[in-house]
């Protein structure tokens, strides 16, 4: 389980509204993070946009998920996905949520 | 992930969240105001065309007493002043700042059309604060009533007759409990006058001393002269009418310097003021009673 550090700023853009913030994963295009204060702005855009959305907003299995909306196998995708998680969490821009 | 075309709402948004993430570090009590601070409850005082343009800088309005620790703490943080308080509008209310790869932040010590004590009138929107996200982070708002005032007084100032008039339509639609949730703050921060030019109702303050100014703005009065007369006239005391209308014919060093691509000389201060000294002094000393016997 992943959570958005407190020290991250971020705005989702839709793919099809200018008003993204707060927008459901699905949706999603294009995520801007900030690590604050003093970082430097940095974009996902589809799927890992999507990646980020869904680890941020709590749910606990980003692999099922995904294979169950792109009908691929989760053996085959879950480690792909959980090493681009795990290097959103050495950038600073996800976090392990304590259990 | 680097990406060069961050769309304008996203650098406005994150110039908020990085001016409340510092205020926190430094203990600076900021209320976040105008653009993607403003709630859905509020937006109608927008207007349909000018204020809907969408914001490009983080306005901010910061408890008067912690300007100053805010300005440092930022600039620790890499941002520079592009703009002091007496280098930016006539009121000198904000200064702003900027870092490169966000939107610019301007750090309001006071709102124009706010005439009471600065610390007093913040202290007041302080207390009925409330609390959005923006940038995914929590930042502290002024309440409804209070967004509400702060953009009519905004367009008070008169910058789009459309909008102004477009402000007073939505005032207007306004329920009796919520306009008078509005005049009462209005009244506890003395900000009854520009309330009063936004929501066209001057005639009700007609013996105030800044009646003419606000009226002035509100109108998208032209003449500079005019305009200069009516904020002497508004000045609180003699002394500080002397002193506002002295500041007004100052060139603003910075913006000089941003003009000429260089700091301005003593030989460019002096010509940046032209002609302005013996009008302006002229006028002033009229406006003042100095001028006895002699016509500007």
């Amino acid at each position: 389980m992943f959570r958005v550090p407190d020290s991250v700023a971020y705005d989702v853009i839709e793919a099809d509204s200018d008003h993204g913030i707060g927008s459901q994963a699905g949706a999603a295009e294009t995520v801007y993070l900030l690590s604050l204060p003093d970082g430097v702005p940095l974009v996902l855009s589809g799927m890992g946009a999507i990646l980020w959305l869904l680890a941020a907003e709590g749910v606990t299995d980003v692999a099922s998920a995904v294979a169950s909306a792109t009908g691929e196998s989760v053996g085959s995708i879950e480690p792909l996905i959980r090493d681009y998680l795990e290097s959103l969490v050495a950038d600073g821009l996800l976090e392990h949520r304590p259990v | 992930m680097r990406d060069a075309t961050m769309p304008v709402r996203t650098a406005v948004a994150f110039a908020h969240a990085v001016v409340q993430f510092v205020a926190e570090e430094v203990g600076a009590e900021v209320l976040h105001i105008k653009g993607p601070a403003v709630e859905l409850e509020a937006e109608a005082m927008r207007g349909r065309g000018y204020g809907n343009r969408g914001s490009v800088d983080a306005d901010v309005l910061v408890r008067p007493s912690h300007v100053q620790r805010l300005e440092r703490a930022l600039a620790m943080h890499g941002w520079t002043v592009l703009y002091e308080f007496e280098d930016g509008s006539p009121f000198e209310h904000a200064a702003t700042l900027a870092r490169q790869g966000l939107a610019n932040a301007d750090l309001h010590r006071y709102f124009p059309g706010v005439e009471g004590d600065p610390e007093k009138a913040f202290e007041r929107l302080w207390a009925s604060r409330r609390t959005v996200v923006l940038a995914g982070r929590d930042v502290c708002v002024p309440s409804i009533p209070a967004q509400r005032m702060i953009l009519i007084l905004h367009a008070a100032r008169g910058r789009s007759t459309a909008h102004l008039a477009e402000v007073r339509e939505a005032w207007l639609e306004l329920s009796p409990a919520d306009q008078l949730a509005i005049d009462d703050l209005a009244r506890d921060v003395d900000a009854r006058v520009a309330l009063a030019a936004g929501t066209g109702r001057l005639d009700t303050v007609k013996s105030a001393r800044s009646h003419d100014l606000w009226l002035a703005l509100s109108e998208g009065e032209a003449s500079q002269a005019r305009l200069w007369r009516a904020r002497v006239r508004a000045a609180p005391s003699r002394k500080s009418a002397m002193r506002t209308g002295l500041r007004l014919l100052l060139p603003k060093r910075q913006r000089l310097a941003v003009a000429l691509g260089r700091p301005p000389t003593t030989w460019d201060m002096v010509r940046a003021f032209g002609g302005q000294i013996g009008r302006g002094t002229r006028a002033l000393a009229r406006d003042l009673g100095l001028d006895r016997g002699r016509r500007a």
